[in-house]
């Protein structure tokens, strides 16, 4: 017994009241148990629209403790429309099944809940209120939203990606066309050098098919007829190189060109490029023996014309005036000229047919400059150019070349010089030694050569625009032969100009020891 | 206001007041308690009640039984001296009680509408109170107000206080306004009754 409870007789009915009372606690506290157990927020709003009980999960929704909302009206938590419809609906219907509604939270935001609701009748069955229930439609409208965003974004990478592949396949078609069509040979060798690719021209250079050959490691196809011969220009690491020429049959002489191909520093393989110069061989061979032909025929009656002019000069032929002697020299003079060309054009032709061979002895580099020298000094003095003919000391400079040859390179650097140069310019020949090379080098300040021309000063018939209005009367071969002459020595040639400073002409050699 | 000092001696004098009251009326208050002051607040009001010599226990408290009146007025002078609460706390805690009433879950066929209650709202005090008589002496529905007179009930001031926020709160939920409530007449004061008026609009 409480203390509270009073300390009087209890009687029957009394004790049925105190047993009453207690299941009546039991009883509330299951409700409340029960109320504070749901995880569906759930509340009871009156006929009036006033909220009379909310639950904790109610609470955790709305965001409003059970203090701040219950005696309040329902729209604050629900908009005034969409509530009363509900409502009125309720009360008429006895129930209200999914149905949306903005809810409207504490925070000042609102979520999307799905409700439903249901009356409370008294015992005349007149309703005195509703139930809410509801559920929350956040998370499911955000995974809906979600899951919108994502179809969206999957659609377009779909749309992009099949767009992305009709174009490569565009692509693919298209670098097929022009492989398949392209004029020259083309070869794929993968990253493990093997054969991937091959084009229609390549499978004709070599008549094979292209089944053949495709897939196929280096080793197996350095044994197919034919096409071994590339394989084996190519080396085991297949090696990168620029249009050097490869005969592959007589009537068949290709141009190969090959490289390695690689994107973001990844090696993909070789692309290997086959071009056809057998008719351009054959043109340029049927033109330098023409040349050859033609020079060895005009040789002969320009040696008739020099000797003849030589005696007339000389007055073998009689006396001749002042008058008539200047116009044999000039005559005499350009029959040199003549001469020299046509010796020129038979060095070309030879070098060009291959003839031009390279006798080299040990000898000093001084010895030939000097010589060369000796042959074009008094030009310069004639025209007025300072030359000067630099050395340090007497030691000779030893290497190994052809001696006339490598004069003839000298001769053509001074004898430019001294053209280009005008009256009281300077021009040097000096050299410049390194442990194993040594540098010939002809330096003047004439005319220079433009940037344009540059490139191709080596060049067969090439003039420069500006020497050209200079000196008309030059052949453009003398650069060219001189080059030829440096690489069938292993030597290097260049220039540096710079226009209206002047150009300094330098080829290198190994030294001899 | 002033704290007043409660002693055995007038614990004793409130609990021999004739009459007895729910106990959700005790409970709801000492929920207030709980969420205001948490359950170190708690404990120390029930040391309180023991110190006070009527060791009453938040968890014992069964809100559908009887308990001596006095207990009430008791409760809330202990309240008000252990944390220092005065008249505004007081109307706060009878504003919060209908909201935690098991109570209000009986009462809800009565707030179908204004009229409804207001009728059903001596009975209601009865559900609670087996002393003290209520009645609506003014209720009018155009103007928004209602005059309540309290008959033969004298605890304690603070009560009063409790009781003006009490029928302020429930005015509010069956007229579905906020409300003002004013105690004019007061047996503490010399009145015969006490008398609320509730106006809203």
């Amino acid at each position: 017994m409480s203390i509270f409870t009073k300390p009087n007789k209890l009687e029957s009915r009394d004790k049925k009241i105190a047993l009453l009372l207690t299941d009546l606690a039991s009883l509330e506290d299951y409700i409340n148990d029960l109320f504070n157990f749901s995880p569906l927020p759930i509340c009871f709003i009156s006929p009036l629209g006033v909220i009379l009980e909310t639950n904790p999960a109610f609470e955790k929704a709305s965001g409003f403790s059970k203090d701040e909302i219950i005696g309040e009206s329902v729209d604050k938590i629900f908009i005034r429309e969409e509530i009363a419809s509900i409502s009125k609906e309720t009360l008429k219907e006895g129930l209200v099944v999914t149905r949306e509604l903005s809810l409207l939270k504490k925070d000042g935001s609102s979520s999307i809940v799905q409700v439903f609701t249901r009356t409370r009748i008294d015992e005349n069955s007149k309703p005195i209120g509703y139930f809410l229930g509801l559920f929350d439609l956040s998370n499911i409208k955000m995974t809906e939203q979600e899951l919108k965003r994502v179809q969206a974004a999957l659609l377009n990478i779909l749309e992009d990606t099949e767009e992305a592949r009709r174009k490569a396949e565009e692509e693919k078609d298209k670098t097929q066309a022009i492989i398949i069509n392209f004029a020259d040979g083309l070869l794929l060798f993968d990253k493990n050098h093997n054969l991937a690719l091959v084009n229609p021209k390549a499978e004709n250079f070599f008549g094979i098919g292209g089944e053949k050959i495709t897939n196929k490691g280096l080793q197996e196809l350095v044994s197919v007829p034919g096409f071994g011969k590339l394989i084996e220009f190519l080396g085991p690491k297949l090696k990168n190189v620029f249009r050097k020429e490869l005969v592959i049959a007589k009537d068949l002489i290709l141009e190969v060109s090959a490289i390695s191909m690689k994107k973001d520093k990844t090696y993909l393989g070789n692309l290997v490029v086959l071009h056809d110069v057998s008719r351009e061989k054959m043109v340029e061979r049927l033109k330098t023996e023409f040349v050859s032909l033609a020079a060895h025929q005009l040789r002969t009656p320009l040696s008739a014309v020099k000797w003849s002019l030589r005696m007339i000069l000389d007055g073998d032929m009689g006396k001749i005036n002042k008058e008539q002697k200047e116009i044999m020299e000039k005559t005499y003079q350009s029959n040199e000229r003549m001469i020299g060309l046509v010796n020129n054009l038979l060095n070309i032709a030879r070098i060009e047919e291959g003839k031009y061979t390279i006798n080299p002895i040990q000898t000093d580099i001084i010895k030939i400059c000097q010589s060369a020298v000796n042959s074009i000094a008094d030009n310069f003095k004639k025209k007025g150019v300072d030359f000067k003919f630099i050395r340090s000391g007497n030691k000779p400079i030893m290497v190994f070349v052809d001696e006339e040859k490598l004069e003839l390179v000298v001769q053509n650097m001074l004898d430019n010089a001294l053209k280009y140069t005008s009256k009281s310019g300077k021009v040097f020949l000096s050299f410049k030694e390194t442990a194993k090379t040594v540098t010939v080098e002809v330096r003047d300040d004439g005319i220079g050569i433009t940037d344009n021309d540059q490139p191709r000063v080596f060049s067969k018939f090439f003039r420069a625009s500006q020497a050209a209005l200079v000196e008309p009367a030059g052949s453009g071969l003398g650069l060219y032969m001189a080059k030829n002459i440096i690489d069938s020595h292993n030597g290097k040639i260049g220039f540096k100009s710079q226009p209206g400073k002047g150009s300094t002409f330098y080829f290198t050699v190994k030294k001899q020891k | 206001m002033e704290i007043e000092k409660i002693t055995r001696e007038k614990a004793k004098q409130l609990m021999s007041i004739p009459g007895e009251a729910r106990g959700v009326t005790l409970k709801v208050d000492w929920e207030f308690i709980l969420k205001k002051e948490g359950k170190n607040g708690l404990k120390r009001l029930e040391d309180k009640m023991v110190e006070l010599g009527y060791p009453l226990k938040y968890e014992g408290i069964k809100t559908m039984d009887f308990y001596p009146i006095g207990l009430d007025a008791l409760s809330m002078m202990a309240i008000s001296e252990v944390f220092g609460y005065g008249k505004e706390k007081f109307i706060e805690i009878g504003k919060t009680a209908p909201k935690l009433s098991i109570f209000l879950k009986i009462f809800l066929k009565y707030f179908v509408s204004a009229e409804k209650a207001i009728n059903e709202s001596a009975l209601m005090w009865r559900r609670h109170y087996s002393v003290g008589d209520l009645t609506i002496t003014e209720f009018n529905k155009d103007k928004g107000y209602i005059v309540l007179r309290l008959e033969n009930f004298k605890l304690h001031k603070l009560y009063c206080y409790n009781l003006l926020g009490y029928f302020s709160k429930i005015t509010e939920m069956i007229v579905g306004e906020s409300v003002s409530a004013e105690e004019r007449k007061c047996v503490f004061d010399g009145d015969d009754y006490h008398e609320y008026f509730l106006k809203w609009k």
